[in-house]
């Protein structure tokens, strides 16, 4: 039996709102119907964020759960951190400052990350 | 003794405040936090309201455009002067108070809430006979001033007096009452806290529902929503089922509460919206815009669901200054349709300058 599992990175755009949502998550659809996907999101470049964002978030934390897989989150502005906490979406998610460290929590071991077309980074490592 | 007071509201000498931080220069027309209501009334009200009980009743609050001042000012027959708040202006203000016969005038730039004795900031002008007798706290001087009548005339003279004004170098009036500068969202929440906890004479304006607890006029809070004392809830607010108000947070007037949101340690000022689900804590929110003050951020929100400004409220509050100005042209209740009446040459306050002449300033003298 395999115990490979698959590890992405995804930078997220700049806009995190009503309209750009949906093509981030049919992105992410794929990835995250993997057995246990390990996801971590890159929030470095995200300066906008509003509920239909926050909807997303959670929706990839539903899809990753029913797969026992995990999202985290990282490098996230302070400006983006308040709207995460008034709405609640913090606790659910582990927040790291930085990418590398969000990596690192899934495997303890770093792992050489993969590029693909869409701007996703992936790397596969062993469980 | 004819004693007048002037309060100006606004940029003078330097930065603007708003509840962002000190320097404000991007909006056009905005409201100074001691325009806005706190705990059910504006600093500038309450430092009216001070003045009038000491006795003094000729006030005159100048301000220029940009400044969107309490509407019930001019319900209770303060004057009020729109024009820019220059050195020059100022003393053909000052000027003004001399033709009337003014023996002493109280200038001040409201932009602290200051709990001061005028009776003995009167004592201790006399005692030294100065002109100008500038007031202090502990931490400073304070932007309040006592004039004598020479310092009326000088500065209807000339400009220099309202220079020494700015740098006046002895402050011999210590206030030792509560001061609070209102430089910031942390000050404004500190003055709440004060009040809230009886440390100031600042009260909250409505009925102490519970021990700790004011609500204003048609205040609306759900059964199953839960408020924890010491909490102030604004006229015509509405708390719904499940929300929580606890640890000292205020909600002034015309704002909604949704469901299960939790207010802790905050502030939020009128006309604000918040939606279900949040958890607000250590913030002040005016509408769309959020200062959370343990991160020291201000953030402003774009999604209604979150955070927005009660916009029905607030044309609901413009139809009613509206129908008392002009009953004839605004019979009738508010209704949806009447908010095509919500242009900004109805929403914008009296944009030329308004200079008062002299004889249109019948202002009533006071005994002190």
């Amino acid at each position: 039996m395999s115990t490979e599992r698959l590890l992405v990175v995804n930078h997220l755009p700049e806009k995190l709102t009503v309209g750009h949502t949906k093509v981030i998550l049919e992105k992410l659809l794929p990835f995250l119907k993997n057995d246990r996907p390990q996801l971590v999101l890159d929030f470095s470049g995200v300066s906008r964020l509003d509920s239909a964002g926050i909807e997303m978030l959670v929706q990839c934390m539903e899809q990753a759960m029913k797969r026992n897989g995990d999202v985290k989150l990282a490098a996230i502005p302070p400006a983006l951190a308040v709207i995460l906490e008034v709405t609640r979406v913090d606790r659910l998610f582990e927040i790291y400052e930085k990418t590398s460290d969000a990596v690192e929590s899934f495997q303890r071991f770093p792992m050489p990350a993969m590029q693909d077309r869409n701007g996703i980074s992936a790397a596969a490592n062993a469980a | 003794m004819f004693v007048s007071a002037i309060l100006v509201v606004g940029d003078w000498p330097s930065a603007k405040h708003d509840l962002t931080g000190r320097k404000n220069a991007l909006q056009p027309v905005h409201t100074p936090i001691v325009c806005t209501e706190i705990l059910g009334e504006s600093v500038l009200q309450r430092t009216i309201q001070r003045l009038r009980k000491s006795g003094i009743h000729a006030i005159t609050v100048m301000a220029d455009n940009s400044i969107h001042l309490p509407e019930c000012l001019q319900e209770d027959g303060t004057t009020i002067v729109r024009r820019s708040l220059d050195r020059r202006s100022m003393a053909e203000m000052i000027a003004q108070q001399s033709l009337m016969g003014v023996e002493m005038t109280l200038m001040m730039r409201v932009a602290a809430y200051i709990e001061f004795d005028l009776a003995g900031i009167i004592r201790c002008h006399q005692a030294q006979a100065g002109i100008l007798t500038r007031a202090r706290d502990k931490n400073g001087p304070l932007e309040l001033w006592m004039m004598g009548a020479r310092a009326i005339r000088h500065a209807g003279m000339g400009l220099n007096s309202i220079a020494a004004m700015e740098t006046a170098p002895d402050s011999p009036y210590l206030v030792t009452g509560y001061v609070n500068r209102l430089n910031d969202a942390h000050d404004v929440r500190r003055l709440v806290m004060d009040s809230l906890t009886g440390r100031c004479e600042l009260k909250p304006c409505g009925t102490e529902i519970r021990p700790g607890v004011w609500a204003g006029e048609s205040a609306s809070i759900h059964s199953c929503a839960r408020i924890v004392a010491p909490a102030f809830i604004g006229r015509r607010t509405k708390v719904r089922s499940s929300a929580l108000i606890t640890r000292g947070s205020s909600l002034e007037r015309d704002c909604v509460i949704e469901r299960n949101t939790v207010i802790e340690d905050s502030s939020i000022l009128s006309f604000s919206h918040l939606g279900q689900d949040l958890d607000v804590s250590h913030a002040v929110i005016d509408g769309s815009r959020f200062v959370h003050l343990r991160r020291n951020i201000a953030v402003t929100f774009d999604d209604a669901k979150l955070f927005s400004r009660n916009e029905r409220s607030s044309i609901q509050q413009m139809w009613r200054t509206l129908r008392a100005q002009n009953p004839a042209k605004y019979k009738g209740p508010f209704e949806e349709e009447s908010v095509g009446i919500w242009t900004p040459d109805v929403f914008a306050p009296a944009e030329a300058p308004v200079t008062m002449p002299v004889s249109a300033l019948s202002l009533p003298r006071a005994e002190i």
